[in-house]
């Protein structure tokens, strides 16, 4: 996936300009910036959903405005963190949505299809719940419901918009192998937003990191000498500790 | 008539499109579906099959709201697959009890069928209401 002199924002109004970058495949690539900077402006205008106001991303040589919603499926899967799904579908159904795009208009199964829906979910280890309704599960288990749908869907590109919100530790570097799996062992190309700074500097292969005056995208280790991180949050709080790859609070009680 | 089997059957296509988008609009978008296009369908489809069947029997009160939530409880289930048809069938029954109620036999009087369906469908849809706030259908 290619972003070439990519602008991207509303009507008249530019949030991000600039990009351009390419997101590969076998890769786990993470957005990070602070709230407002454009993340998820620029991960809708990756799947599709939003217009780009200047410049252009493109799949295979082919531009995002000429594929059709049908044909995208296939390219590109997108889990978001809206919560606005129905609660009263069951494991199973959930995950079988993801091969919507390749069944015919009653949207019947074939034995291909069931074995990937089986894989998806031996793979996220949810096959023990796959008859619960999803207000039953935990959200960490509801997560890897969700990822475990865009696995189903079968697409060389996986979007995540802030995957690891409502999720404490211990999933939240669950998540992040669960998707470093799927990008190095399946080579798929993961792009996912995140605010979890520490965690994508460790695990992730390139970064994005949205300035205010301008994006970096690099390797976080790049990114770590080039002292983009000292950036990204006005130092009067926060500040970026190069040696231990944290962040550390400043005495805000002098 | 003729109108309203040919609704029903343009119906069975929207199954598909209502079953992605109860994951929401922007996962149905994701999952190919064009979210505008379903909708327009759905309204016409359903406007349809309301008229035609209020110009053949008559209005009737309470059980179109009623049956579909019932079914989802019956059935456990929100997948449309199973919601149409099953929808169709039990209205039809619950149809023809009330309508059994209304002319009861050894009887000469003949209740409006209105008061049965009523009788029966507004206690439903105000537990729903109520259930509703609670459990966030």
């Amino acid at each position: 996936m290619k972003l070439e002199n990519l602008h991207i924002g509303y009507d008249n109004f530019t949030v991000v300009r600039n990009l351009n970058l390419e997101f590969k495949l076998g890769s786990l690539h993470t957005i990070v910036g602070i709230n407002g900077i454009g993340k998820s402006t620029l991960i809708k205008t990756i799947c599709g959903e939003l217009q780009s106001i200047e410049g252009s991303v493109s799949i295979e040589g082919e531009f995002i405005e000429n594929i059709s919603f049908k044909e995208l499926a296939k390219h590109i899967s997108v889990v978001h963190t809206s919560r606005e799904e129905n609660k009263f579908l069951s494991v199973y159904e959930l995950v079988q949505m993801g091969r919507y795009p390749y069944l015919n208009w009653i949207g019947k199964l074939t034995e291909n299809d069931k074995q990937i829906i089986d894989q998806a979910l031996a793979l996220f280890e949810i096959t023990e719940f796959k008859n619960q309704k999803c207000f039953e599960l935990s959200d960490g288990q509801y997560q890897k419901v969700l990822i475990a749908r865009a696995f189903a869907q079968d697409t060389p590109y996986i979007i995540l918009d802030e995957p690891s919100t409502h999720l404490d530790l211990y999933h939240k570097i669950n998540l992040f192998k669960i998707l470093s799996n799927l990008a190095h062992n399946y080579n798929k190309c993961i792009i996912l937003s995140t605010h979890e700074i520490e965690r994508a500097i460790e695990l992730s292969d390139q970064m994005l990191v949205l300035l205010k005056d301008e994006p970096y995208f690099d390797t976080p280790q790049n990114l770590i000498d080039k002292e983009v991180f000292q950036r990204i949050f006005p130092s009067e709080m926060v500040n970026f500790n190069p040696h231990s790859k944290s962040f550390v609070l400043k005495d805000i009680h002098p | 008539m003729g109108i309203s089997i040919l609704s029903f059957t343009v119906g069975l296509t929207l199954i598909k499109p209502l079953n992605a988008l109860l994951l929401g609009e922007s996962n149905a978008r994701n999952l190919g579906v064009s979210v505008k296009n379903s909708r327009i369908l759905i309204i016409i489809i359903t406007g349809l099959l309301a008229g035609t069947s209020t110009a053949i029997v008559g209005p009737i009160a309470f059980l179109g709201l009623a049956i579909p939530h019932l079914c989802r409880l019956w059935f456990n289930t929100v997948d449309h697959k199973i919601l149409y048809p099953a929808s169709l069938i039990s209205g039809t029954l619950f149809m023809l009890i009330c309508d059994t109620i209304s002319q009861l036999p050894y009887s000469s009087a003949v209740l409006p069928i209105n008061a049965i369906t009523s009788i029966i469908g507004a206690p439903i849809v105000i537990w729903l209401l109520i259930r509703k706030k609670k459990m966030h259908f």
